[in-house]
């Protein structure tokens, strides 16, 4: 479903991603772990299109969307939530996901809205409060409901637990997991917090340096001291 | 002071906060959503003043016209936006200095169409007297045009699904494209929206003012300190400066002179600016 | 400075010869546009230089118009001259600058209302001067005129003879401002290479690391602003000599419109610029049929709009880049550096302790917590920082470390508690308060003059200190020479690789010679090279000073042999040696996010 080539990028002189290779099977679960400053958010922030490429190609769905600006691609069916949830915080709940709604333009966002609030009662609850005004988690909880409106295939999530309160990180990897088999949508997960990662990915890759440089279970991850020495700044 | 006297001064003051509200509400939009500084509003100012005169000497009925002309200066800040602005978009100075010579431009072609004689538009509706003054209808028409036009962009920025996009491009463009929102189109949407309303106030002006190329230069200082002074709610900010500085400057020119008024606006705004940097509605978190 | 001084003397003689073989209707026309230059020259110094975009040097000319006329009028039958008029023009538009630059400067206000301010500044005076139209506006002799403007304005004269003032000839009065003019520009060259002008450049370049380096700002953008003033004030005092004639529109839209669009053609940050761009839109004027023609306006508008567009930096910068490119022998080289006195990475070149005077002693924190609405990022954070040595900051991502590095830094305002630098509560100064007190700050983002050479933003940190022209130079050198830089000390800092630019940073921090030393993630981007070099650096520096850094490598941690504090939900988890936090179950329980974290209090 995504395929990246040999991608590179970064910031103006600082180049981040040092050629990256990753093949994405539709219908997967998929964690990136590493530890900070390796380039994990980047790699996210490229694919969704934030950052250009400076070499090699991303393809979705056999389209080549290199070069395609971010509502393009996010039109095509990806969504994301990044690291900090960036919700538009003067908006209310209703208007944060009545925008992901309209921009897309498909004909029956009131069904999917009526969705949203049976999924996430606590957004229900709090429908015309400023987006601001919520809690950490209940605004993950928001930015998670707001790239759901979009009804995307694939969707990247850029460190979900940070930030949020124990309980509703349990929530959270219960939804992602539920969205990912009852939904069919494939999930790429960013995180560095492993307990989380292993409860909501089945397959990690590991980043080092701008690089993919192991995968392996999830599982292993947890067990394997060394591995977590070397690669997860423990 | 008798009662006659209280109700005029009132109705002026309300005129004089009328007219700043008319004057800056499209210059606010196009500040407060995109933080652009368009010189040449005071230029769109004056194209639809000239756009209603020249539908009333063609025989079109006054409103027609007016609604016509902001129309049209509409479109026009739409070919504006698509050959210039967007170019120079995060260019501060850039945006400043462009718009500068566009207006030098317009003023100019303005000339060569309608000449440099100041023309005018007859006033439509009458007057009525409360006691010893006389007080002209349109000045009331005036006043509640200006509700109606800030009623007007609030519900526009609340209830279209355009007016809530642009807000979330305008809160946080990464991620509002990241939805799916085209930026590029939205901000051309916004700009054209703020000529409109530019226009719709140059029209709104046109019967009680002198229609003549080089107007717009007379109301652009007022128009962006009111701007600046309100701060980036639109339309909080723009009611709350226009109230302040309005009533500064009508009670200033009743006791003085209409110059010592504007000058009373122009220093009580720097003053203002000095003391809330961010504008009136950059302290309190109002919606728009 | 001789040179500057010869090329000024040149072009005066230059002038004068030159103003003598004219028609008088040429040198008539031609002084009004020198005039116009030295307006000009004013914008292209407070903007070109200094990043100051001010709309308001036509209220500056205006008021030294309309002060020499107040004044020449008043004099000239008493003493003959109105050179006194002049100088008054210069000192009334100063003071006015004065005023409106402190306004401005000392109450933050931002790049927009700026502009505004100054334009509205401009349009107040404009509207007072024209409505002075009656006959009680009087200044002495003088009638102010209202929008009609002021008449009788005498022409720039030298003195009484045979009883009667005596006007300076046309030819002559060309000749006079052509030679102020050269030695104004002389003025500021020589000024712009002093420490003065290579601050103002650097403010411009970027405020906030010359705030950091300890630099006062604002007074350095009100001297700036204050010159500006007074060249404008000239201009407009030399504009009423030369037309005998002041009226309001010196204020108007079209007069800042036109100074704007002198200066963006010429080259804003060319001196000479000015002068060309005045010759260059005033002869197009004239061809075109004068201001009033019809095709003028239109020109011009475009004219801006291209230049904007199409050719930001102006004429004179592209013709000088077209030179050099023709001609590459013409581009100037460097001076040769002296010998180097340190070896890169070795020892530390501390010197003598500036002037500055400094509280001294450990930096501590008391009690701090940071609340940022719902969420406690620190919670009650007591530490203490001994005088020397490194010590390290390390928790996973919204442990607190960052907000408890930025509560020292000064960047946030704890919700309670205390930071103090040895005896002395800093809690409430702001950044560039706690980088004069001694805190040499080096935050995750590289804040460097990307511009300029890297020697040159080394200088700029060194002098910060010193104040002194020989003793920084010195100092820079052998920082760059510590950091192993040698070889780039003229290249821009923009152009130096990642890794570079971080340890540039790093050297601007230590070329302040500061006490305690605050390093966010200085090895956030570099290679596993230039992490191990960074930490050895960064060792060296603990030698000197207390170094205080937030880091997530921890190899980097490992290879600085230092005490490591590590955070956990805003406190202080553990402490120790990064050997003994790693093999402690607790700490790992907490980095790999699991839930039974027992005890952690």
């Amino acid at each position: 479903m995504l395929e990246l080539d040999d991608v590179h990028a970064g910031y103006g002189r600082t180049a981040v991603l040092h050629g990256v290779t990753l093949t994405v099977g539709a219908g997967e679960r998929l964690g990136v772990l590493g530890r900070n400053g390796v380039g994990k958010s980047t790699l996210l922030r490229t694919i969704v299109g934030q950052l250009p490429l400076t070499a090699g190609r991303i393809v979705f769905d056999g389209r080549d969307l290199s070069r395609r600006p971010i509502h393009v691609r996010a039109r095509e069916g990806i969504a994301y939530v990044p690291q900090g949830r960036q919700i538009f915080p003067a908006l209310s709940v209703l208007d944060n996901l009545r925008v992901a709604a309209y921009a897309t333009r498909r004909a029956d966002w009131k069904a999917r809205l009526e969705d949203m609030w049976r999924e996430f009662p606590v957004l229900d609850r709090k429908r015309h409060d400023p987006g601001g005004s919520l809690s950490g988690g209940q605004q993950q909880i928001l930015a998670l409901a707001r790239a759901l409106m979009t009804q995307p295939r694939l969707l990247l999530l850029d460190e979900p637990s940070e930030g949020v309160q124990p309980s509703i990180v349990d929530e959270i990897a219960e939804i992602v997991r539920r969205l990912n088999e009852e939904r069919d949508i494939t999930v790429i997960l960013v995180e560095q917090n492993l307990d989380f990662a292993t409860r909501v990915v089945a397959h990690a890759h590991l980043m080092d340096k701008g690089q993919l440089v192991r995968d392996l279970p999830a599982a292993d991850v947890l067990s394997d001291r060394a591995l977590q020495h070397e690669y997860l700044g423990v | 002071m008798e009662a006659d006297a209280i109700a005029n001064l009132a109705l002026g003051i309300l005129s004089g906060v009328a007219t700043l509200v008319i004057i800056s509400l499209g210059l606010a939009v196009v500040f407060g959503m995109m933080g652009i500084i368009n010189f040449a509003h005071g230029e769109f100012l004056m194209l639809g003043a000239f756009g209603t005169l020249t539908g009333v000497r063609a025989g079109l009925p006054l409103g027609v016209s007016m609604a016509l002309a902001a129309l049209g200066v509409g479109a026009f800040g739409l070919l504006v936006e698509r050959l210039l602005i967007h170019r120079l978009y995060g260019r501060l100075e850039a945006t400043m200095l462009a718009t500068f010579g566009l207006s030098l431009i317009l003023v100019q072609v303005a000339v060569l169409i309608w000449g440099t004689s100041t023309q005018g538009v007859p006033t439509p509706l009458d007057s009525f007297t409360i006691g010893r003054y006389s007080i002209s209808e349109y000045r009331i028409a005036m006043i509640v045009a200006a509700v109606a036009l800030l009623v007007l962009v609030w519900w526009t920025f609340t209830r279209t699904r355009f007016g809530v996009m642009a807000r979330a491009a305008t809160q946080n463009r990464d991620m509002a494209s990241a939805v799916g929102i085209n930026a590029g189109r939205i901000n051309m949407g916004t700009f054209a929206f703020g000529a409109a309303l530019a226009g719709a106030g140059g029209a709104l002006l046109a019967p009680v003012v002198a229609v003549a190329p080089s107007m717009g230069g007379t109301y652009i200082a007022r128009a962006f300190m009111t701007v600046v002074v309100g701060g980036p709610g639109v339309v909080s900010g723009t009611a709350a400066a226009s109230g302040l500085l309005g009533s500064v400057q009508r009670v200033v020119s009743d006791l003085s002179t209409a110059f010592v008024g504007t000058a009373a606006l122009l220093v009580v705004a720097i003053v203002l600016l000095r003391v809330m940097p961010t504008g009136i509605s950059g302290r309190k978190r109002w919606p728009l | 400075m001789g040179r500057e001084l010869a090329i000024a003397v040149g072009i005066a003689v230059g002038g004068f010869v030159l103003a003598r073989t004219i028609p008088e209707f040429r040198a008539q026309e031609w002084t009004q546009w020198v005039v116009y230059g030295l307006l000009a020259l004013s914008f292209t110094f407070i903007w070109g230089h200094a990043g100051i975009f001010s709309f308001g040097q036509a209220a500056f000319f205006g008021v030294g118009g309309y002060t020499y006329a107040v004044v020449g009028i008043n004099l000239i039958g008493s003493t003959g001259e109105t050179i006194s008029a002049i100088v008054a023009g210069v000192v009334v538009a100063s003071l006015l600058a004065a005023a409106v630059g402190y306004f401005l400067f000392y109450g933050e206000v931002g790049e927009v209302e700026l502009a505004i301010i100054t334009l509205a500044t401009s349009l107040v005076l404009l509207t007072v001067m024209s409505s002075t139209a009656g006959p009680q506006y009087r200044i002495g002799d003088a009638q102010l005129g209202g929008y009609n403007g002021m008449v009788g304005v005498p022409p720039l004269s030298y003195g009484f003879q045979d009883g009667i003032p005596m006007p300076v000839g046309i030819a002559d009065m060309l000749a006079v401002f052509i030679a102020l003019s050269a030695f104004v520009v002389a003025a500021l060259r020589l000024l712009l290479h002093r420490p003065f002008g290579r601050i103002v450049l650097a403010l411009r370049e970027n405020e906030l690391r010359t705030q950091l380096l300890g630099y006062d700002t604002r007074r350095y953008k009100l001297a700036v602003f204050v010159i500006g003033g007074a060249i404008a004030g000239l201009a407009g005092a030399g504009y009423a000599a030369w037309g005998t004639f002041i009226n309001p529109t010196v204020f108007a839209l079209t007069q800042a419109a036109l100074v704007a669009i002198w200066v963006l053609v010429g080259g804003r940050r060319s001196l000479a610029g000015a002068f060309v761009g005045v010759v260059v839109i005033q002869a197009l004027t004239s061809t075109l049929g004068g201001t009033g023609s019809t095709a003028t306006p239109i020109v011009l508008g475009t004219v801006l709009i291209a230049v904007v567009l199409l050719l930001p930096g102006g004429i004179v910068p592209a013709f000088r880049a077209g030179l050099l490119r023709l001609v590459p022998r013409l581009a100037s080289k460097p001076a040769a550096l002296p010998a180097a006195t340190v070896a890169a990475g070795g020892s530390l070149p501390m010197g003598e302790r500036g002037g500055r005077r400094r509280p001294g002693g450990a930096l501590s924190s008391e009690g701090l917590r940071k609340a940022f609405g719902g969420l406690t990022a620190v919670d009650g954070v007591s530490a203490q920082f001994s005088e020397r040595g490194v010590h390290a900051l390390i928790g996973p991502n919204g442990a607190g470390k960052s907000t408890f590095f930025n509560l020292l830094v000064g960047r946030y305002r704890p919700t309670t508690g205390r930071v103090r630098l040895g005896a002395e509560d800093i809690t409430s100064r702001r950044m560039d308060q706690r980088a004069m007190r001694g805190i040499g700050i080096k935050l995750q983002v590289a804040s460097i003059y990307a511009d300029l050479p890297a020697l040159e933003n080394l200088w700029l940190a060194a002098y910060a200190e010193d104040r002194d022209v020989r003793s920084a130079d010195r100092r820079a050198l052998a920082v760059l020479d510590w950091l192993g830089l040698r070889d780039r000390a003229h290249t821009a800092a923009g152009e130096l690789s990642h890794g570079e630019q971080q340890w540039l940073e790093i050297g601007m921090v230590v070329a302040a010679q500061p006490d305690v030393i605050l390093l966010d993630e200085p090895t956030a981007g570099m290679t596993r090279e230039e992490t191990a070099r960074t930490a050895d650096l960064v060792r060296v520096l603990g030698e000197h000073a207390s170094v205080v850094v937030v880091e997530h490598d921890m190899d980097f941690v490992r290879r600085l042999e230092s005490p490591v504090t590590m955070f956990h939900e805003g406190k202080v988890f553990a402490e120790g040696s990064i050997d003994a936090l790693r093999s402690d179950d607790r700490v790992l329980d907490v980095y790999l996010g699991r839930r039974s974290v027992a005890g952690a209090r």
